[in-house]
């Protein structure tokens, strides 16, 4: 299937203007001073150059693998070989994001109109695209991560663009921290490669095996970045608070890419896993796929049912790949990648229709219908995108659910195995359950009608969007995958996937409309909602023991440190005053000793001069007497 | 004839007298005729002595010369003694002590 | 009968110095030493040194001590102001005498025996035994009295100074 493409000059050249090109729209629009209103326009240029770009690189090498190295450091008789790596998902990926991008840079010319930072956000959109497609084409998994990092850093100032709402802070601050505590695992991994592989080069890892322990602990480690990077359980808890964020970025970021960044990951490493690491995956990703349904039905903003909607998708790509169906993720990636776009764009209308300006924006369900008579294209479009979401047939989502479900039941064989399967099914009625309760809030007549139609410089993204979200994109045929997709040698679907498929979307649609019928609008209570929990645990057991710890050392440094400091010092003062009282009193004492018993010797002899004679006469005598005492004795 | 220790007993008792007078009297003349007591007591030391050397007349010979001695030194000091007194207003020795340590 | 004299006389003697130790008046001790010297030279007579005896009366008791009451006269105040012995000297004196009585007195034990009778002794002799032997001497002490008298009349003048 895949052949090895010598990389000539020219395709290396052409892939590095791609990848460079959102660097220099966003340089420009963060440097440019003046006047500053051709800047969004500039950079959906650049993103829209760069764009052409990947698709022509895509029809040159796809369904090749196009390798391309250069030294970049050396430690010791180790080098680091940096480069690209093209194999069929990094292409399809580099056109994926940068599509996504481009209708992302265009829809928020329109929606950001009026704000006084766009060339902030403009050039922190394409500095994104840039970190993201860094991470996508490169072939060394250190480089690997600090595109990782810079996909986290960007996604930080995306989310909190309006700092003025404490709330968008707290949120970008969030996600930063829980993505930190997944890049612990990835350099985990990268540690364990580099000691047992000697090799960071993907292409090379694919050829060594590495022994088992080594690989569960590998895997596990990575499917610990993987879980802080797209959400899955226990470190979910960020992507709700995300959508403080501007609605395009929720498109761009937390729909189709950044969280796509660790699924995409997950494909691309697959081959590091043992079994072991991944049933550990494939675990944790029908966990989240059933705790994001559950929290999609709790919710009545629209942004987050799309936010927990989000998890769960997510959920279900990584159980895919945990399951050993790396093409069938990768289908769900590119497919879910448009149309949820699609869905937070058209939601971002919505919100931007109901909003009046200088309020707080409305994004409750409950109040956000009978808008559909005025704008039947939107509706339109809604319709499809969440046509697309449940796997109704004709959608490109129909297709990538029928590849997972086609895999998970071929490979069953053991009762774990049918667990998996059963999981999956339950997962999909749930999808569909939530997404008609969705569509059925807000697409429902009501007697408040919105009249005035949404702004074309919208709408195009989206319908763009739509149209992606159909089976004409992917494959060739409705049912299976055929097309330009093949080289991907997806498993066919078998006729029982098809009845089953349909079957969970009539009977999720059934379920819902039961449900929903009358339209419950009482509100639900934190701790019905799953992002509590992490949220709890990390408030409560991390937060407080980091404090702990910090007020700890605090004690111990005073009393201890400052008491040992303080002791010294009591010692040295001690000490210094009795040295200075032994050299006053004794060597001092010593000294004027001698000096007083030169003077009293001094004042003795002294008074032997008193000028009176007859004392001198009395010494003189006695000398004298003195003598003859001697000599006669 | 008469023992010799006796002469020198009170040869000695004239000496110590003398002394005692130089050393105690608070009057120089005082300490002037102690200074002829011991000059006799010697004189007397001399002629008590000679006895025991007869014939010879070193011991009175001695006792001349001790004699004229004890005359110029007792003149020269009674000289000194005006002198100083006309100086001084004094004849206490204690009161003449201006060749006293100036410490 | 000699013995006698000299026992008396070295009485009056022993009298006289204990007057002259103790009394305050400056002239009783100028009288006291008068009978001191008497009475040595009277101890002279005795020992058969009539010369000396006779010289002594005439200087000592006649010259010196003539001097002595001159000076008392010229030195003393009209109202004869009495001694007083200040107190730290009389134990220095008599630590001295003490010290001198213990120092000569045992001396005695060693003194030769015998003693010989007295001879003759005439001036005639003393006076031949002198201007012969002793004649230098005899000499540098007239030299030596002209000198004290020259100094003294020097040192006792009252110059305008």
């Amino acid at each position: 299937m895949v052949s090895t493409l010598v990389f000539d000059p020219s395709l290396v050249a052409l892939t590095l203007a791609v990848i460079l090109t959102p660097l220099g729209s966003a340089l420009i629009c963060f440097f440019v001073r003046g006047n500053r209103r051709f800047i969004p326009v500039l950079a959906c240029l650049f993103i829209g150059m760069a764009g052409v770009g990947s698709g022509v690189l895509m029809a040159r090498i796809f369904p090749s693998v196009a390798v391309a190295t250069i030294p970049w450091f050396s430690a010791g008789a180790d080098t680091i070989q940096v480069g690209l790596l093209l194999n069929p998902y990094s292409t399809v990926m580099l056109s994926v994001v940068l599509i996504i991008s481009a209708f992302v840079h265009v829809y928020s010319i329109g929606y950001l109109a009026g704000d006084p930072h766009t060339h902030r956000y403009f050039s922190w959109l394409g500095f994104f695209t840039f970190a993201m497609i860094g991470f996508v084409v490169s072939s060394n998994l250190l480089v690997t991560f600090c595109f990782w990092e810079l996909i986290g850093l960007s996604s930080y100032r995306l989310i909190g663009h309006w700092q003025e709402k404490k709330v968008a802070a707290r949120a970008a601050t969030k996600a930063f921290m829980v993505n930190r505590v997944g890049d612990l695992g990835f350099l985990l991994a990268l540690m364990m490669l580099w000691s047992h592989a000697g090799t960071l080069n993907i292409q090379e890892l694919s050829q060594i095996s590495l022994p088992s322990p080594v690989s569960t602990m590998v895997g596990l480690c990575l499917l610990l970045a993987v879980t802080g990077k797209s959400a899955q359980f226990p470190f979910f808890h960020w992507l709700p608070d995300a959508m403080a964020g501007p609605t395009p970025v929720s498109a761009l970021i937390h729909a189709a890419t950044m969280v796509a960044a660790g699924v995409f990951l997950l494909i691309q490493l697959s081959f590091l896993f043992s079994p072991m690491a991944l049933l550990v995956t494939s675990g944790i990703g029908l966990l989240t796929l059933l705790i994001g349904a559950w929290g999609a039905f709790t919710q009545f903003d629209l942004k987050k049912i799309l936010a927990y909607s989000t998890i769960s998708q997510l959920g279900l790509m990584v159980a895919a790949v945990g399951m050993g169906n790396q093409a069938g993720a990768f289908f769900h990636l590119m497919t879910h990648a448009f149309f949820k776009a699609g869905l937070f764009l058209t939601a971002g209308i919505l919100i931007h229709q109901f909003s009046q300006p200088g309020s707080e924006p409305v994004q409750d369900i409950r109040h956000m219908s009978g808008w559909s008579n005025s704008n039947r294209l939107l509706a339109l479009c809604l319709l499809i995108l969440g046509a697309s979401l449940i796997g109704v047939p004709l959608t490109s989502g129909f297709l990538s659910k029928e590849l997972m479900l086609s895999h998970a039941l071929e490979n069953a064989s053991d009762s774990l195995e049918w667990g998996q399967v059963i999981i999956l099914i339950l997962g999909s009625v749930l999808t569909t359950a939530y997404t008609f309760r969705m569509l059925f809030y807000i697409l429902s007549p009501s007697p408040d009608h919105l009249a005035h139609k949404a702004p074309v410089i919208l709408m195009v993204p989206v319908i763009l969007l739509t149209f992606l979200s159909l089976f004409m994109v992917v494959s060739n045929s409705p049912w299976a995958i055929s097309g330009w997709a093949g080289a991907f040698e997806p498993v066919t679907p078998t006729l029982s996937t098809l009845f089953i498929s349909v079957a969970t979307v009539i009977t999720g649609i059934v379920f819902s409309w039961l449900l929903y019928k009358e339209k419950p609008t009482a509100d639900f209570s934190p701790r019905q909602v799953p992002q509590f929990f992490p949220d709890w645990m990390q408030q409560h057991i991390f937060v407080k023991f980091t404090l702990a710890m910090a007020e700890g050392s605090r004690q111990l440094d005073l009393k201890w440190i400052d008491g040992i400091l303080h002791t010294i010092t009591y010692v040295y003062v001690t000490f210094s005053f009795v040295v200075g009282w032994f050299d006053r009193t004794i060597v001092d004492g010593t000294v004027s000793f001698a000096t007083h018993i030169v003077a009293g010797v001094g004042r003795l002899f002294r008074g032997l001069m008193n000028g009176k004679i007859q004392s001198y006469i009395a010494w003189g005598l006695l000398a004298i007497l003195s003598l003859m005492v001697w000599i006669l004795y | 004839m008469i023992p010799v220790e006796h002469i020198f007993y009170v040869s000695v008792s004239l000496l110590v007298t003398g002394v005692v007078l130089i050393l105690t009297k608070r009057n120089a003349l005082m300490m002037l005729m102690g200074l002829e007591l011991i000059l006799n007591a010697a004189n007397l030391n001399m002629i008590g002595f000679n006895q025991l050397h007869k014939p010879a007349w070193d011991g009175q010979m001695a006792g001349l010369f001790i004699v004229i001695i004890a005359v110029c030194e007792a003149a020269v000091g009674i000289a000194i003694i005006l002198q100083a007194y006309r100086h001084y207003f004094s004849s206490v020795p204690d009161q003449i002590s201006d060749l006293k340590d100036p410490w | 009968m000699s013995a006698f004299a000299f026992y008396g006389f070295a009485g009056i003697i022993l009298v006289c110095l204990f007057v002259m130790v103790i009394t305050r008046k400056v002239m009783h001790a100028a009288l006291a030493l008068l009978g001191c010297l008497v009475s040595v030279a009277g101890i002279f007579a005795v020992l058969s040194a009539e010369v000396i005896a006779v010289i002594q009366l005439m200087v000592y008791a006649g010259g010196i001590l003539i001097l002595i009451l001159f000076g008392i006269m010229l030195t003393g105040r009209l109202s004869n102001k009495p001694l007083q012995v200040q107190s730290h000297n009389v134990w220095v004196g008599v630590l001295a005498g003490v010290l001198m009585l213990f120092l000569f007195i045992p001396l005695a034990d060693s003194f030769p025996v015998q003693t010989r009778s007295l001879e003759d002794a005439s001036i005639q002799a003393f006076g031949i035994t002198l201007f012969s032997t002793y004649a230098f001497a005899f000499e540098l002490s007239g030299l030596l009295l002209l000198v004290s008298l020259i100094a003294a009349a020097v040192a006792a003048s009252s110059r305008p100074s």
